[in-house]
């Protein structure tokens, strides 16, 4: 293993197969000067790796970027704080690294008051998913239970003591690794919150790449693409205490729907004094009459009382619901990158996790880079490489056609482009179809069929790295393609050229 | 010697209208609350009757509440407690009288009584099928906002939420209960019962399964409201007796939407809002939309909309002759009021034309096959059901539906033709000639068929044979008859493979080995349902019909070679491996009960041994479509091999669209 270099005129982009997220070194060449090094992200779904051919180490992945590096990271880019984006980067792995200056999106700036805002209600939902663990636990085994972990284990890093992440969610895995970052970039050249619209040089030098910031979008609704209608009902305290988070919330009293007088008894019934006859014969308590066998029950009629038809915890099911839109809303905090190389004006796209939210924010902007200006619709245009946003999954990247008024993936790579544009997919797809109760699709079958048709097959995806010709692709392309890349057991290269 | 009364043939209850929405606004008040006859019957607190048992308990408020005693005579002297939102026992005789109505309407429209899905469980010592007397209600069993039906609890869950937006149609703080929507009431009985007549038709395996079920579900709660007389005369004044333009007929479940931040009813079968402007529009039949929409519910709004329209076709077809008279022959109504007279024989059109089409589209549901259910097979089980029931189509609706359907680029697969003979589904004879049967062969397996079903019928004493029932029956006891005489066909099939293979069933080698097989090599079939069907036609007539439904299973596996391996090997499979899905494949069939002929052969779109099926079926599951997926999951069964079930499938849809 050794330093990666560059060659003049030339950018390489290194994906690493380290597991279920995302982690992407690039370097650029730089005359007269070392590469500059710019680490996308750094984090990983605990256990995906087992699926991994070698089932590699963090630490070996972390040591090959300091070694490719020399130790320096020019920019290091936090696109959001999820689990599979920044979980990996702990003090012992990155203490020893010098981390020049950082990106965050605008939605972690300490003092912008929309920002301030939407942290607020994150965590609020964030802690109300926690109480429903809570809730759930006394339950024991439960599918609820378990989907709600995925989810809690993408917003908290880690799942370990999950009663602790939330009393208070500032200690979380995710947060130690966004600090972490933040304090080393603030010893050197410092912290740069991007807002969408921006236009920034890479380093210095007018021959340097410029990023455009397409996203994460200023606009609270698009953010959250959430319900765009209904989203509001945890962020009042009015009649909290009648929804859903309300009930869980053990600092909060429990507020009822109706008048007193008409309450029964209170649940769980195995605890009333005073039994209902009514709901002991048509609700029941405990176990149900008598236990038969499958055999003994066949053709008969079920019991009045039976335990199958209780709902005790499935009021607390919706949770998963609000996991999903709080995923959601995280995701679309993503910061979304277009860099474009200075000679050829070619452009690598990193969107982070961004779904439809941010996706259709896009084409609000246009980037000012000096001698001329540039529209989404060209930025894409001019792309050679697409990393995919979050996993290849349903939403995040979109479907449509080239004349549409959304950005979607036939935007990207028109013209000379499309010989050599590429799709790379940070997915280990059979650890994704092992999480219980439901699996994850990652990629999307049908997203990864319509990125296939968009590159010609050059699909890079992180499990199985460099795939087959298909048979309708000339060889030319192919062989240029292949020339290209470079597959090694922890990462894949793609070289791209800017002459 | 006391006098012994009959007991009262109707118990009246009263409801709120569509929802509590409509007595929050002046020009709507006179129209919040209607009236509902319910066949009578022996009630208990809950009310817990034949059918149904509401059960109050409300785990997210850790309480349960009184049951409601509707025997009490108070509560019968008023009939029924007045709809108010704030008591929890009027919420519970809500949903049973809507529950109640609706159940009617299906057991009309089908010719027997309804069942729910039985209970079907296993352990080590078998597998159990058991009789679900009644669907639960829960009225208050989620806090959110949402509401559905649980095919494994075989219950119905309505949530309740606070509204947390101030526009002209909100106030914050004030609850949404999800129970006292008509439409959503309706809606989810209607889920329950279609499961309850087809248990497969909660299995996606294409993207208009579970669309078809929404569909289906929205179209019955929305013809269901045209039979409240106050409401439509209301609505024709409104709309100039036309009903095409924005009413409240065309639009389900308003105050949920509206608290929903939608501006609108959740949906509307008629028109839409403009996104930008707010404005109302009609829909326009658009022919491409079903090849881009597939949400289960987006996509069921395309098979409402063009059921909808050919309604409105079809009245308006009956009413030409009154608007002519009215308008003095000019088409030009008066700039006045509509005259009540005219309202009045406008809404009699009305009632009668959607009571029409809820039978038709009700009667449809025997007329599908037993598995993956097409927006095309539902038309032409339209088509074929509406033709034993009114052969000669006066009133056009059959061209209506099928006109409508085609304006919304709903085909069937397979057809060379779309007239309306061609949508019929393929007759007994037909099927027999195809097969090449002799007809002393045909008559050998009538006989067969015969001897054998006479035999289950004298096994229960003579009594209680398949066909001696009637409304009155108990449902356990003909629950079990249907069940006893399951055996009966599938050894008839066995008996007589032409007949099996002409029902598009596979019995004789080669089959490839991931098919399930009973023994050695013979392929299991599985009779998965025995219905009977006692229908009057509209000229009179009656139609007794035994439906039943036979299917087989298939491994199927997510890796085209792993598939190809298993099935070239040709190598016996272990009866416990269930690869990654299930394929199944088969058909519905009519047997005339009289002469046991075959009436109507309704298979699925290919035998189980249909490779090119079997891929289309793997494509679909392995989120080809990316329909209804969120950015994890596609929400669809991926692997049995891992024990994953889906666990609310209506609920899962119910949050999906938002």
């Amino acid at each position: 293993m050794s330093r990666l270099r560059p060659q003049e005129d030339q950018t390489v982009v290194r994906m690493y197969r380290h597991g279920h997220g995302d982690c992407f070194l690039l370097a650029f060449y730089r005359a007269n000067e070392e590469p500059f090094y710019v680490l996308i992200d750094c984090g990983r779904k605990p256990g995906s790796h087992d699926y991994l051919d070698g089932t590699p180490s963090m630490d070996d992945i972390v040591d090959n970027i300091w070694e490719a590096t020399g130790g320096t990271l020019n920019l290091f880019v936090l696109t959001h704080e999820h689990q599979d984006h920044v979980c990996s980067i702990t003090k012992s792995r990155f203490d020893r690294f010098n981390i020049e200056k950082a990106w965050f999106a605008w939605t972690e700036h300490p003092t912008d008051p929309l920002a301030k805002e939407l942290r607020r209600r994150h965590k609020d939902t964030l802690v109300a998913l926690t109480h429903v663990h809570q809730n759930l636990q006394a339950v024991g085994e439960h599918d609820v239970r378990k989907e709600l972990e995925f989810f809690l284990g993408l917003e908290l890093g880690d799942t370990s003591d999950l009663s602790f992440a939330a009393s208070d969610p500032r200690n979380s895995t995710n947060k130690k690794a966004m600090k972490l970052v933040k304090e080393k970039a603030r010893e050197r050249e410092g912290i740069e919150y991007l807002n969408p619209g921006e236009v920034r040089f890479l380093f210095g030098g007018a021959q340097a790449p410029r990023v455009a910031v397409l996203g994460p979008p200023r606009s609270q609704q698009l953010l959250s693409d959430e319900d765009p209608k209904g989203s509001e009902e945890f962020h009042i305290s009015q009649r909290r205490g009648l929804s859903l988070v309300g009930a869980v919330d053990p600092s909060q009293e429990t507020l009822q729907p109706f008048d007193g007088k008409y309450v029964a008894c209170k649940l769980p019934l195995d605890q009333q004094t005073g039994p209902l006859d009514f709901l002991h014969e048509h609700y029941g308590t405990g176990q149900s009459d008598k236990k038969l066998s499958a055999k003994e029950c066949d053709g008969t009629e079920i019991g009045a009382n039976e335990e199958w038809r209780r709902i005790d915890t499935e009021w607390l099911a919706a949770s998963t619901d609000l996991a999903l839109k709080l995923n959601r809303g995280i995701n679309n905090t993503s910061l979304v990158l277009a860099i474009r190389l200075p000679k050829t004006g070619k452009v690598l796209f990193f969107p982070g996790d961004a779904q439809r939210g941010s996706w259709v924010s896009w084409s609000d902007h246009t980037f000012d880079f000096g001698s001329q200006t540039y529209t989404t619709k060209e930025l894409m245009a001019d792309s050679v490489l697409y990393k995919v946003g979050h996993h290849g999954s349903h939403n995040a990247t979109l479907d449509g056609k080239e004349q549409d008024v959304y950005p979607n993936l036939s935007w990207f790579a028109q013209g000379d482009r499309a010989s050599e544009f590429t799709a790379m997919i940070p997915a280990v797809n059979a650890w994704a179809l092992s999480v219980p109760n439901p699996p994850w699709v990652h990629p999307l079958p049908a997203i990864k069929r319509a990125l296939e048709e968009k590159t010609g097959g050059k699909v890079l995806q992180l499990d199985t790295g460099v795939p087959e010709k298909p048979e309708a692709v000339e060889q030319e392309i192919w062989d240029d393609f292949l020339s290209r890349t470079e597959q090694h057991e922890l990462y894949v290269d793609l070289r791209i050229e800017d002459q | 010697m006391s006098l012994v009364r009959k007991s009262p043939s109707k118990r009246m209850l009263r409801v709120f209208a569509f929802d509590p929405s409509l007595s929050y606004r002046f020009e709507t008040l006179e129209l919040s609350e209607v009236e509902l006859a319910i066949n009578w019957e022996e009630l208990t607190p809950g009310p817990v009757g034949e059918y149904l048992e509401v059960v109050d308990v409300d785990p997210g408020s850790g309480v349960a509440y009184h049951p409601v005693d509707l025997n009490h005579p108070f509560i019968v002297a008023e009939d029924g407690l007045s709809p108010s939102e704030s008591d929890p026992q009027f919420h519970q005789q809500m949903v049973y009288a809507v529950a109640m109505v609706t159940i009617r309407q299906f057991e009309r429209a089908l010719g027997r009584v309804a069942f729910w899905s039985a209970h079907r469980w296993s352990d080590e010592s078998g597998y159990a099928d058991q009789f679900v007397r009644r669907l639960r209600i829960y009225p208050h069993a989620l806090r959110e906002q949402n509401a559905y039906y649980s095919p494994q609890k075989k219950a119905l869950l309505f949530g309740y939420f606070p509204v947390t937006r101030r526009d002209e149609n909100n106030t914050p703080g004030t609850m949404v209960f999800t129970c006292l929507s008509h439409h959503i009431i309706a809606h989810e009985v209607t889920h329950a019962l279609l499961d309850g007549v087809h248990p497969r038709f909660n299995e996606p395996t294409n993207p208009d399964v579970h669309a078809f079920h929404e569909a289906f579900a929205d179209l019955v709660a929305l013809f269901q409201q045209f039979s409240y007389p106050t409401v439509l005369k209301n609505q024709l004044r409104v709309t100039w007796g036309s009903l095409e333009s924005e009413n409240l007929l065309s639009q389900l479940a308003q105050q949920f939407g509206y608290a929903s931040g939608r501006n609108s009813a959740l949906r509307d079968a008629l028109g839409e809002l403009d996104p930008e402007t707010g404005e109302w529009s009609r829909k326009v039949p658009d022919p491409e939309l079903i090849n881009k929409t597939w949400g289960a519910h987006s996509r069921g709004g395309i098979l409402v909309s063009a059921v909808f329209l050919a309604f409105l076709k079809v009245y308006r077809r009956r009413t030409d002759d009154l608007f002519r008279i009215a308008s003095g022959n000019t088409g030009v109504l008066p700039q006045r009021e509509l005259h009540p007279d005219l309202i009045e024989r406008l809404a009699r059109e009305a009632a009668e034309c959607a009571q029409r089409f809820l039978q038709m589209c009700v009667r449809a549901i025997d007329y599908c096959p037993p598995v993956d259910i097409t927006f095309g097979d539902f038309l032409r089980g339209i088509v074929t059901a509406d033709r034993d029931f009114n052969p000669e189509d006066d009133d056009g609706a059959r061209v209506a539906i099928l006109q409508s359907f085609r304006e919304w680029g709903i085909h069937p697969t397979g057809l060379q033709s779309v007239g309306l003979d061609s949508l019929l589904w393929n007759t007994g004879e037909e099927v027999i000639a195809q097969a090449g049967l002799s007809s002393k062969e045909y008559s050998q397996a009538q006989e067969s068929l015969r001897r054998r079903l006479i035999s289950k019928r004298n096994k229960n004493d003579g009594k209680s044979g398949y066909l001696n029932w009637d409304l009155e029956s108990d449902r356990a006891q003909v629950w079990s008859n249907l069940a006893d005489v399951a055996p009966a066909f599938w050894g008839w099939l066995y008996d007589f493979p032409r007949i099996a293979e002409a029902l598009n069933l596979v019995l004789k080698p080669p089959v490839p080995p991931t098919v399930y097989s009973k023994d050695e090599k013979k392929p299991s079939v599985e009779v998965h349902s025995v219905r009977v069907a006692q229908r009057r036609t509209l000229e009179g007539m009656f139609q007794n019909d035994i439906v039943v439904e036979v299917t087989q299973r298939r491994r199927g596996y997510f890796s085209r070679e792993q598939q190809q391996q298993q099935d070239k090997s040709g190598a016996e499979i272990s009866y416990r491996e269930k690869g990654d899905f299930e394929f199944r494949a088969g058909c519905t069939f009519f047997l005339d009960v009289k002469t046991l002929k075959l009436r109507w052969v309704i298979p699925t779109a290919g035998r189980v041994d249909d490779d090119f099926e079997l891929e289309r079926v793997r494509r679909f599951l392995s989120g080809d479509y990316a329909a209804g997926g969120n950015a994890f999951s596609c929400r669809m069964t991926t692997s049995l091999q891992d024990g994953y079930e889906s666990r609310e499938p209506f609920a899962l849809l119910h949050r999906e669209d938002s």
